[in-house]
């Protein structure tokens, strides 16, 4: 096949897209499949560590929020919204709280402690309850992930059961 | 000889064309080093490098045509094989960013052909 030198200057520019384009793509997708890795693996788990009765209509309980991210590839920050205390079946509602921080860095391993204090009305709904011990603290995080365009941020439900007798 | 030199250039053009228009899909354009406007750039030069390696406008159309077609399956497998399981339950979240990134290319190599034939003094 004869040799055509004007055609140089096109196949070169065509096979320098070609390569520029396959990298970038494989460098996002690499990206990509480390993020659904991630959002795929991050779990949690939440521990209440403490309960006790500081007044005679107040009781503070305090939880630990353990998130789990097996090998992180992906800089993100965590945010705790909307958690409720709640008793097992739903239909009793102790009162809406969150945390004081509002963005935590995450590692592989972050314990995130939490607050409630509850009162009044609150207080005297989980006498009532003294029967049922198993409780549920259920709320959500939103997890921010750091991007090279920008940022992506996922909420994930999550919910902790808890006994207060065996405290 | 001519079948052989197309079907090249349609495969090449078009798989860089498809990988520069997943680049810029709503999926992977957070996660991508560049911003969208460079995949734009690079879909445009595969096109104008293909359009100075073809002769007659009807010859560019057909390339442009090929392209799309080359660039649309690079692109669905580029976006589908991260997501297999996601999309084997909902083809449709894929789909859109697939026909937009079609659109895209044909849209884009067509501009890029052009202005490779007028360069060339078509």
């Amino acid at each position: 096949m004869r040799f055509d030198r004007r055609r140089l200057a096109p196949v070169g520019l065509l096979v320098l897209v070609l390569v520029v384009s396959l990298v970038l793509l494989a460098w996002a997708e690499r990206r990509y499949v480390e993020f659904l890795e991630t959002l795929q693996g991050i779990q949690f788990s939440v521990q209440l560590t403490d309960f006790e009765q500081i007044a005679p209509q107040q009781a503070r309980l305090r939880w630990v929020v353990t998130v789990t991210i097996p090998n992180p590839k992906t800089p993100a920050s965590l945010e705790l919204l909307d958690w409720r205390v709640r008793s097992a079946d739903e239909r009793t509602h102790l009162g809406y709280y969150t945390t004081g921080e509002t963005q935590i860095a995450l590692a592989s391993v972050t314990q995130i402690p939490a607050e409630a204090l509850i009162e009044g009305t609150n207080f005297e709904k989980l006498q009532r309850l003294a029967s049922e011990t198993t409780l549920l603290f259920v709320g959500s995080a939103r997890v921010v992930f750091q991007l090279p365009q920008g940022r992506e941020s996922k909420i994930i439900p999550v919910v902790g059961v808890f006994a207060l007798q065996n405290q | 000889m001519k079948f052989l030199r197309w079907l090249v250039l349609a495969l090449v053009a078009g798989i860089a064309a498809g990988a520069s228009a997943a680049l810029q899909s709503s999926e992977l354009l957070k996660f991508s080093l560049v911003p969208a406007l460079f995949a734009y750039m690079l879909i445009v030069l595969a096109g104008l490098s293909a359009g100075l390696l073809v002769q007659g406008v009807q010859e560019g159309l057909r390339l442009a045509l090929s392209i799309t077609l080359v660039g649309a399956i690079t692109l669905f497998l580029a976006l589908y094989l991260p997501n297999r399981e996601v999309v084997a339950a909902a083809p449709e979240l894929i789909l859109r960013s697939v026909w937009w990134g079609a659109l895209t290319i044909f849209v884009l190599t067509l501009i890029g052909i052009i202005v490779a034939r007028i360069f060339s003094g078509e």
